[in-house]
């Protein structure tokens, strides 16, 4: 797994096996929050699912009236004054700052998926 | 079955999880809060995906967590100044950084050997910090991590040898 050796093992040693007792060794309290934080999150999943189907016609009903908005909004002509113009101008920079954070974000996280699907098929 | 296998995956990482956000945080609470999120994140979006996937995601998931808790910091620090400046002037006069702090716990129960590595881990830069928790104690390959940091494996080297030279240094002290 490691194909680059530590500069100095002895203390990496000693730095990692005080770390793994502190794993080991945690307060009672924390070990309890922990427990149950796991357990919140395993069963949320079940949860999710059974909620899933209760939660999809008005989902689909809010999914239905965004789209017909937008056709509406894209099929009216537009005309706009320059004082309009400019305030779109300014509402679609935000826009264009906006997506390409989410792009960059997406593109990082594509980057990981496919390396992962290709430890994936390698191993 | 999907289910008991991710239940068994979370409770064989959620400990050293902690300690991770612990150490990057230096609260027990914040880190608390970055490992049940990390846990939430995993079971919603990654459950579907193999088992065999499970531990890069779940690192993934758990960096992105503490990088967004710095960002949030970050912020904190730049739209609250004044109060930062306060801060810094209490720091020089002899307090010390809330995330630099002694951590009670580990003073009542450790070593002064334990001290020393504690507080020689708090103080390294988070990346660095990040780089040694993931190549030496994780045992994650220099590559794997690289692709957890989201950067490239050059990168990871290099806070690698100095996480390490540092805490050489500082533990020979």
């Amino acid at each position: 797994m490691s194909e680059d050796k530590p500069i100095d093992k002895t203390s990496t040693q000693e730095v990692c096996e005080y770390l793994t007792q502190r794993s080991e060794h945690l307060p009672m309290g924390v070990e309890t929050r922990l427990n149950r934080a796991r357990m919140a999150a395993v069963n949320a999943d079940t949860e999710n699912h059974s909620a899933g189907s209760r939660l999809l016609w008005p989902a689909a009903g809010v999914v239905a009236a965004g789209l017909a908005a937008v056709m509406f909004w894209v099929a009216r002509p537009v005309q706009l004054d320059q004082e309009a113009g400019a305030q779109w101008l300014v509402a679609n920079d935000w826009d264009i700052v906006l997506s390409s954070q989410d792009f960059e974000l997406l593109t990082n996280e594509l980057d990981f998926y496919q390396w992962l699907a290709e430890q994936e098929n390698s191993g | 079955m999907q289910q008991q296998a991710m239940d068994r995956f979370l409770a064989q990482v959620q400990n050293r999880a902690f300690v991770t956000a612990k150490l990057a945080t230096g609260n027990e609470d914040e880190a608390l809060d970055i490992v049940q999120d990390s846990m939430f994140k995993l079971v919603k979006q990654y459950q579907d995906k193999p088992e065999s996937q499970w531990p890069a995601l779940f690192q993934r998931v758990l960096q992105n967590n503490i990088r967004d808790w710095y960002r949030r910091q970050k912020v904190r620090r730049i739209l609250f100044w004044w109060q930062q400046h306060d801060l810094t002037e209490e720091t020089m006069q002899g307090e010390v950084e809330p995330n630099r702090a002694q951590d009670p716990e580990v003073t009542l129960a450790g070593s002064q050997i334990n001290d020393r590595v504690e507080t020689a881990l708090k103080q390294l830069p988070q990346r660095q910090q990040q780089a040694f928790l993931l190549r030496a104690w994780w045992e994650y390959s220099t590559d794997e991590t690289a692709q957890i940091m989201g950067c490239s494996s050059g990168s990871v080297k290099t806070h690698y040898s100095r996480a390490t030279k540092a805490l050489q240094q500082a533990l020979q002290v």
